[in-house]
């Protein structure tokens, strides 16, 4: 289909994959969604509290800033099934390898 | 957290009401007429006194020009409504900020204090401008701190919080102005929304409008209508308003009986009269507003269709709203959903009570802070933890403030006794993290104890926290996506529908203009749209933040890191970081409802018209029968966009905002069809191509250009097969080339050519020139009679052509229509 | 929108005329400079020759004589002037003082020298009011350059530094940006510690600095470097304090860990691959068209989205309780293999022509649409600033870049996208639309833009001999050749 002009939109493509809820939260994809709220709620205390070991979260690329609203939207993203597919799909793959 | 008194709002069309919540029960503020509903009038003197409620509502009959209701639909508009008498122009939020201060009093009667904060509530389909203005209206009536919540949540709160259902639910509110539909779902102790749809036009007062104007053809046909004649005198303002007061009246009679008089007494108005009454039958109010209950059905069966679920689907339908007290619409909703309709709940307060529990599910303590505890003496510490949560088994943080004697460890036990948590080591940055249990669907507190490493109890600041078990309410989540719109006229989406708040995203943009160092207003812009569609064009302008006065000359292409945060009141900040130069621009975008004016809205109605003709005589053509569904309401759409212009012209500001709004919908129906009929066209217009040129270049064609002609219709076919729409274009585009260069050494297509120009001579932009140039033609015509192939007479002609062609306006190409976005 | 047919453009009558200059003032400047050339050396030598002489007292040899009485202070004459502004000048801020000392230096032509004071003040980071005015040639270029990098557009950068690695020959490229001004695009990047870009920038440059950093940027990414010949470059380069802590670090990491440095944890899942050449492309570093193929290679044969891997995800959407769990399967899939396109689009190096998988077609063919659009973007963004058309001048530096984007765009495609499918693009726009502006850039603004004019109307040339349009490949040459005129 003829389409408008693509933007190389890499930048933001790479940025959507590295904030992979699971990745954001540190949950497996396999939690249930009691675990994720409740590891969810718990960040978000952490955060509100300003422990610094909440503010970064560990990816195959390196470590990124963890912010409360990424929390939050996080949490959101799961709790639609729908949406929690896709991002259960791509966080078997992205997990850190544990050390 | 989970202390304190809680209040919410909600600020209807109609009538208002405020609840209070102290953590275990929810009750109605009466204000001081004894009753728990406040009506939205506000009537201002002409000593610039103002009257709020009952009082006021007695002005809308005696002195209409004082008085002012329902501009609920107006907020978020620059619109200032007029009071005659003191001269006064308000706006809508002013108004708003009027009724909350009356019922904030009301509180400081009941429960001893100016609230402070509070939740109000705000129609699901608010956008962003009129959320603010929502906002601003609590800030004038004295609150610190408003938090919003849209009317569909606080009613699923309300019901939700008696019951434990689990399923999917339908919050039904139907008010004054607005129909809101939410798909809600209870799982797993969460409460989420699914979808939510409605009109931002149909309510309550629509219904009384019919009924306004069946009252006056009864009272015509009987010859009584004489002072109604003319509606807009003063004495034809006043009956209006009596008779539209009459007829909600009888309306609400009607629900309780089978027969109501609309009684309309002329008495009191210049002119005088006699008392005239009208017998109205419920089935006759079920007649006039069977048509609303059928646009309002249709508005939840869409909705129910987009999320695939069928309405055996629905648990439990939740009525909102005094309208919904209808007999006829109860029926009509118990039918489609199999009488599972929720009970025990008054329409008409459950939205303040929703608002209320949600005030304290996120803590907002309406309490002056002179009420708060003093603060123990002791060692500063700070808690953290969920004030209300559906999971028994919650994390609680906590951090010692730096300071001196940091204790060794910290005990938290619940104050019932019923559960005691083992010692936990505070961490080197002096903080830890308690796994705590709660007593099922009750306000656990709890008790905070430090010990130093002798074992002696170190005193805290803060000795003690609650935490409700209960349905987890979640972040209010976005009515529509919100992004920001880019140069080719294509929207990149930051906020997707659903994003719960506050919510902020970044991302990258490059700019597409260069932009030179201390330019003002022409420099780039960064717009901000709401909306579904992904032609940005289509969507609604809600901000724009603009890149003026650089330390520096910006190129073209330069990359700009834009930010958008989204705070829970729906209000945009938005931030445009420039790498390199550390220079930042920032804006808190908010941008009034652009008041749309009736001409340019008639026009577009016009082109629109004609938009859609050609693309409804292009749909059936090609038969493609997604499109045609696409298209299907168009019509209806254009029909009432057709009865919405005269009153627009008219001035009524609501006919206005709705006409702009359905050419909105139709624009992006259209654009749906035409997406769709892409390829068909294209392949319509490949079949065209070849009957037409094919014949010109065997004719008239040079060898070399027939070699090309052929080469190109056989990679069109290839395309063609493969779907490829964007090769095809281009093959195609070369074979007009190529048939046109062939068509022009048809000696008689010149002529043709110049008759055509010669009879639309006044569409040329340059008149006079083309006038000129025509001249030169038949002169050259007049001395070569005779036009052979490769004559001079035939070249020369040609020239002249080519330049009367350039004379005309040429195709319309992509202007940035875009809202003249500067980046990609 | 003519219908004239499909004309052929000829150079038309006063084309490419050049800015009429002034005999007279170039030449009177010209004249200037050398009478003060020869006066000062001619002191200088004088002097110089003197004082040897009276120190020597004639004990020299011949040889030795001309080489102190005439060789050095020749090569002295030839090279101080450009050392003294580029790196003892310049550095310091005293930008006037460096272009006063580019006037003195025989290695810099009088035009140059506003696009050398420009270049100055973008690379020490001022702002430069006439950018409008400048003409374009290789200084301001790489002024562009410097200032694109400079905002994180490597995009930009790499863009006009591709452009200036394939200049026709008779464009001038002179010594001195070779050296100084790449100097500072490679400074800027391995200060970043971006050694790809900075090796990208490396090829066009020459010298010793240029050449160091070179050698230091391979090391970075792995390439054994022997130390001796790393340390000899470092002595024989300038600005020794600054590189060599870089230096350092290079041979040391590798005397103590050669092997270990190499233990970067490399992507194993598919997944991580994918991601990881995405940061590739986000961060502007060259990916080769092999690289994707074999990730989507990957992708199939690790059955991660094959109809196996299909099923599963339908099957965990039933478990999850999702309403159209087929629709969102086939939007995962749908999602990897639009991103391998955009990644295809993006990759160097030529297509198989034969598709091996029906993946890799679907893929190829999406990158193939991707890229005719982003060449039709590009055009379009030329057509519609057209000065003829809108009246308003474009500046040469700005129209020059716009050109720059649909080279790229181009040039990528005809790895990709079939022949015959440019062909008839050329033909059907890009041939008449681009010969114009060319045209309308050079009216407006002639000698000035008479470089870029040249180059473009060069690039046109080998275009048109690519898809095998003769006519226009000579009308192109013609043209070129008239701009070179007119640039020199």
């Amino acid at each position: 289909m003829i389409r408008a002009v693509e933007t190389d939109d890499f930048e933001n493509l790479s940025r959507a994959h590295a904030e992979n809820p699971f990745l954001v939260l540190g949950v497996d994809p396999s939690a249930t969604a009691a675990e994720i709220e409740r590891q969810g709620q718990r960040l978000l205390s952490e955060l509100a509290a300003g422990l610094d070991g909440a503010r970064r979260y560990e990816t195959v690329f390196g470590a990124r800033a963890r912010t409360s609203e990424l929390v939050r939207s996080a949490i959101a993203e799961l709790r639609d099934p729908a949406r929690r597919l896709a991002h259960e799909w791509w966080a078997r793959g992205l997990a850190a390898p544990s050390p | 957290m989970g202390s304190g008194i809680h209040v919410g709002i909600d600020l209807g069309t109609s009538n208002s009401a405020v609840a209070l919540f102290d953590g275990d029960n929810v009750s109605v503020v009466t204000n001081a007429g004894g009753e728990t509903l406040t009506p939205s009038v506000v009537r201002v003197d002409a000593r610039a006194a103002r009257t709020v409620g009952r009082r006021a509502v007695r002005g809308l009959d005696g002195d209409p020009g004082n008085t002012r209701a329902e501009w609920k639909r107006l907020m978020g508009t620059g619109e200032r409504l007029p009071f005659e008498a003191s001269g006064a122009a308000l706006l809508p939020e002013e108004l708003s900020a009027e009724v909350l201060a009356s019922l904030l009093a009301d509180v400081r009667d009941a429960a001893g204090f100016t609230p402070r904060a509070a939740v109000i509530s705000t129609p699901a389909l608010f956008e962003l401008p009129q959320n603010h203005a929502t906002t601003r209206a609590g800030r004038l009536a004295g609150l610190e701190e408003v938090v919003l919540i849209q009317e569909p949540i606080a009613s699923a709160i309300a019901a939700g919080w008696r019951a434990g259902h689990e399923g999917s639910w339908l919050v039904f509110d139907l008010g004054g102005g607005t129909l809101d539909v939410s798909l809600l779902e209870t799982a797993d102790g969460r409460l989420r929304v699914l979808d939510h749809g409605g009109d931002n036009f149909l309510g309550g007062k629509d219904m009384d409008g019919a009924l306004v104007e069946w009252a006056i053809a009864a009272l015509d046909r009987r010859g009584q209508a004489g002072g109604l004649a003319d509606r807009t005198s003063p004495r034809g303002r006043r009956l209006l308003a009596r008779l539209r007061m009459a007829c909600e009246q009888a309306k609400i009679e009607l629900s309780r009986a089978e027969h109501a008089t609309i009684a309309l007494s002329e008495s009191g108005i210049d002119g005088g009269g006699s008392d005239l009454e009208i017998e109205i039958a419920r089935g006759e109010l079920d007649a006039l507003v069977a048509p609303f209950i059928a646009r309002s059905l249709t508005a939840v069966q869409g909705l129910l269709a987009r999320n695939q679920h069928a309405p055996g689907d629905v648990a439990r339908v939740v009525l909102v709203g005094g309208p919904t007290l209808m007999p006829a619409l109860r029926t009509r909703i118990g039918e489609l959903f199999g009488g599972r309709i929720a009970a025990g709940i008054d329409p008409m307060t459950i939205v303040a009570r929703g608002a209320a529990l949600y005030a304290g599910s996120v803590g907002l303590d309406a309490t002056p802070a002179a009420r708060a505890p003093a603060p123990n003496a002791g060692l500063p510490v700070r808690i953290e933890h969920p004030s209300v949560t559906a999971d028994l088994e919650p994390f609680v943080v906590g951090r010692c403030l730096a300071g001196a004697a940091r204790p060794d460890r910290v005990r938290i036990e619940r104050e019932d006794g019923g559960w005691t948590g083992a010692d936990a080591a505070l961490s080197p940055e002096g903080s830890f993290v308690i796994q705590v249990r709660l007593e099922r669907g009750r306000r656990n507190a709890f008790r905070v104890r430090a010990f130093d490493r002798a074992g002696g109890e170190v005193a805290l600041a803060t000795r003690g926290f609650a935490i409700v078990h209960g349905v987890s309410i979640g972040d209010p989540p976005l009515a529509r996506p919100i992004g920001v719109a880019r140069a080719d006229d294509s929207t990149h989406i930051y906020f997707a529908k659903g994003t719960p708040l506050p919510a902020r995203r970044t991302f990258a943009h490059h700019t597409v203009r260069p932009i030179a160092a201390g330019s003002g207003d022409d420099a780039l812009a960064v717009p901000i749209v709401q909306g579904e569609s992904n032609r940005a064009h289509r969507n609604r302008l809600i901000g724009m933040l603009h890149l003026r006065g650089l330390d520096r000359d910006l190129p073209a292409g330069s990359r700009i890191e834009v930010t958008l945060e989204l705070d829970r009141s729906g209000q945009l900040a938005t931030r445009a970081d420039i790498p390199g130069t550390g220079q930042t621009f920032e804006d808190v975008a908010f941008v009034l409802v652009p008041t749309a004016t009736v001409e340019v809205a008639e026009r577009e109605l016009a082109a629109i018209g004609r938009r859609a003709a050609d693309v409804q005589r292009r749909t059936f053509q090609l038969g493609v029968p997604a499109a045609v569904q696409a298209i299907g309401d168009v019509s209806a759409l254009l029909a009432e966009a057709d009865r919405a212009l005269p009153a627009a012209r008219a001035g009524d500001v609501d006919a206005a905002q709705k006409l702009h709004r359905l050419l909105m919908d139709v624009g992006g129906a259209l654009d749906e069809a035409e997406a769709l009929l892409e390829w068909p066209d294209l392949d319509a217009e490949a079949r065209r191509c070849k009957l037409t040129y094919t014949p010109l270049v065997a004719q008239w064609g040079t060898p070399a250009e027939q070699q090309l002609y052929e080469q190109e219709l056989e990679a069109a076919g290839v395309a063609r097969k493969r779907n490829n729409a964007a090769e095809l274009e281009l093959h195609l585009d070369a074979m007009r080339a190529l048939g046109r260069a062939a068509y022009c050494r048809d000696p008689r297509s010149m002529a043709d050519a110049l008759d055509w120009a010669a009879a639309h001579v006044t569409e040329a932009m340059d008149v006079a020139a083309a006038s000129s140039l025509l001249d030169r033609a038949r002169a050259v015509q007049a001395q070569h009679p005779v036009i052979h192939e490769a004559g001079v007479g035939l070249r020369a002609l040609r020239a002249i052509v080519a330049e009367i062609w350039e004379l005309f306006p040429s195709p319309p190409e992509l202007r940035a229509k875009s809202f003249d976005s500067g980046i990609r | 929108m003519t219908t004239a047919g499909v004309a052929i453009p000829l150079g038309r009558r006063g084309s490419v005329p050049g800015e009429r200059v002034r005999p007279g003032r170039v030449n009177l400047r010209a004249v200037v400079r050398l009478l003060v050339w020869m006066a000062l050396w001619g002191t200088v030598l004088r002097n110089v020759g003197a004082t040897v002489g009276a120190w020597a007292g004639g004990s020299l040899s011949a040889g030795t004589t001309i080489l102190i009485g005439v060789v050095i202070p020749a090569w002295l004459f030839v090279l101080v002037p450009s050392w003294f502004a580029f790196r003892v000048a310049a550095p310091r801020g005293m930008r006037r003082l460096a272009v006063a000392a580019c006037w003195m230096s025989p290695l810099v032509r009088l035009r140059d020298l506003p696009s050398i004071a420009a270049y100055l003040e973008i690379a020490a980071d001022r702002p430069c009011p006439a950018w409008g005015e400048l003409p374009v040639d290789a200084w301001t270029a790489l002024a562009a350059a410097v200032q694109a990098d400079r905002r994180r557009s490597l995009q930009q950068a790499t863009r006009i530094v591709d452009a200036l690695a394939h200049l026709p020959a008779g464009a001038r490229f002179p010594w001195l940006a070779r050296v100084h001004a790449v100097e500072t695009l490679v400074l800027a990047a391995v200060a970043r510690h971006d050694w790809t870009t900075a090796a990208r920038y490396a090829r066009i440059g020459r010298g010793r600095l240029v050449r160091l950093l070179a050698l230091v940027a391979r090391g970075d990414k792995g390439a054994v470097i022997p130390t001796p010949p790393l340390w000899r470059a470092w002595l024989l380069a300038p600005m020794r304090r600054t590189t060599f802590a870089l230096v350092r670090a290079l041979a040391w990491r590798r005397a103590v860990a050669p092997v270990a440095r190499a233990a970067t944890p490399a992507p194993v899942t598919v997944h991580a691959r994918h991601v990881a050449l995405l940061e590739a492309a986000a961060r502007n570093q060259e990916i080769h068209v092999d690289d994707v193929l074999a990730l989507a290679a990957a992708w199939q044969d690790e059955g991660e989205i094959g109809d196996g891997a299909l099923a599963r995800l339908r099957a965990r959407a039933l478990e999850l309780g999702v309403r159209d769990g087929e629709a969102r399967a086939l939007a995962v899939r749908e999602r990897v293999l639009d991103e391998l396109a955009h990644l295809l689009a993006r990759a160097e190096g030529e297509l198989p022509r034969t598709a091996t998988s029906p993946v890799i077609e679907t893929m190829a063919n999406r990158a193939r649409e991707r890229q005719i659009a982003r060449i039709k973007g590009a055009f379009a963004a030329l057509a519609t600033l057209d000065p003829d058309r809108h009246g308003s001048a474009l500046p040469p530096l700005e129209a020059w870049e716009r050109w720059l984007a649909l080279r790229a765009a181009w040039e990528r495609a005809e790895h990709t996208a079939s022949r015959a499918a440019l062909a008839t693009l050329w033909r059907s726009s890009v041939r008449d639309g681009l010969w114009s502006f060319c045209c309308a850039i050079s009216h407006q603004h002639g000698a000035r833009a008479a470089w870029a004019v040249f180059v473009m109307f060069d690039w046109m040339a080998d275009r048109a001999e690519y898809v095998g349009d003769m006519v226009a490949v000579l009308a192109n040459r013609e043209n070129a050749r008239l701009a070179l005129a007119s640039a020199r």
